[in-house]
């Protein structure tokens, strides 16, 4: 059984554990989708940790994490799926410092197009739609 | 509009990135060709998640956000038309921001200091936020043919986030309704006798009332 994990623009396929009760997955699986690890320190990921008080060997409890990571998530346990995201206060501040996210959208033709592909020119980003 | 807006502009180092906040390349097909045929020579990309509209605070469509050449966003989310076929609609005379466009680009002039711009930025709620994990849990759903998990989870986003175009609107499509048909028009009344909601506050263009 697997666990669909959406981070952003990732989408992860972690292998589920038996829990029956939280929707947890196997670390070393979690681990080698997100780079994120259990250690001594708490959780790491490159050179970036964050404290936490107990979480059982081997699974990773996705609704934990999250709360470990203050950030939001929609979890379908029945479903196997599970969406983090950002907090609306994160946002605000990454909105607020005008700095423009760089983001990889495909074209009409799949061909992968990035914000900053056009660095160094003024860029009018327009939202639009079908509907 | 845009078309003439891009190729008059882009020799002074301007470029613009459509960005169609739709399921996919099919979706916009007939929507991404200019009426005479031909195409248009700026991107034009699918942002399915909505992750752009997180991001750079769109609500509705259409919107523009004005990015300078260090990166720095020197104009927040807006509406701005193409042009005024929608004029009666939506009050909107498109050739403000087009003419701010020019002057920008042209002149460097911005009608915005950059405490303006974060003073006219409208960062989502934590419920918005968490609107938008329900919607990419729906997609991923949907993908897979679970067509009553995903509605549900739309459903969720829309009960989070009530005054969001992109959720409620762009939603129609996902779910069987007709974003022209009746239910557009009962969320639009709705959401009018609500007050506009969550609308953009920058309003160029729009008629002192």
């Amino acid at each position: 059984m697997f666990v669909t994990l959406i981070d952003g623009e990732h989408r992860y396929t972690v292998e589920r554990t038996s829990t029956a009760d939280t929707l947890a997955v196997r670390s070393d699986s979690f681990e080698t989708a997100t780079g994120w690890a259990l250690k001594p320190q708490g959780w790491c990921r490159g050179d970036v940790c964050v404290p936490v008080a107990t979480t059982a060997a081997g699974e990773v409890d996705l609704a934990q994490f999250a709360a470990v990571m203050r950030r939001p998530a929609v979890i379908d346990q029945a479903r196997g799926v599970a969406a983090l995201g950002m907090s609306g206060h994160d946002r605000a501040e990454a909105m607020l410092s005008l700095q423009a996210e760089n983001m990889t959208f495909p074209d009409l033709d799949g061909n992968p197009v990035s914000i900053h592909d056009f660095h160094r020119r003024k860029r009018l980003l327009l939202a639009w739609s079908s509907w | 509009m845009w078309q003439q807006l891009h190729d008059e502009l882009s020799p002074l180092g301007f470029e613009i990135i459509a960005i169609a906040l739709d399921n996919d390349a099919e979706a916009v097909r007939e929507w991404a060709r200019p009426s005479d045929g031909t195409r248009y020579s700026f991107p034009i990309v699918i942002d399915r998640e909505h992750r752009s509209a997180e991001a750079y605070g769109f609500t509705n469509v259409p919107a523009t956000v004005w990015i300078d050449e260090a990166g720095t966003i020197v104009r927040p989310a807006d509406r701005a038309m193409g042009d005024d076929r929608f004029r009666a609609f939506t009050g909107v005379d498109s050739s403000v921001h087009h003419d701010e466009l020019r002057a920008w680009v042209r002149e460097g002039t911005l009608k915005l200091d950059l405490d303006a711009v974060r003073a006219f930025t409208d960062p989502p709620s934590e419920a918005t936020q968490l609107a938008r994990l329900h919607r990419r849990v729906a997609l991923e759903l949907f993908d897979r043919g679970d067509l009553d998990g995903a509605h549900e989870h739309f459903a969720a986003s829309e009960t989070l986030a009530p005054d969001d175009w992109t959720i409620r609107r762009g939603n129609m499509p996902m779910t069987g309704r007709d974003p022209f048909g009746p239910a557009f028009f009962d969320f639009m009344t709705e959401w009018n006798e609500r007050g506009r909601p969550g609308e953009y506050r920058l309003k160029t263009g729009v008629a002192e009332a």
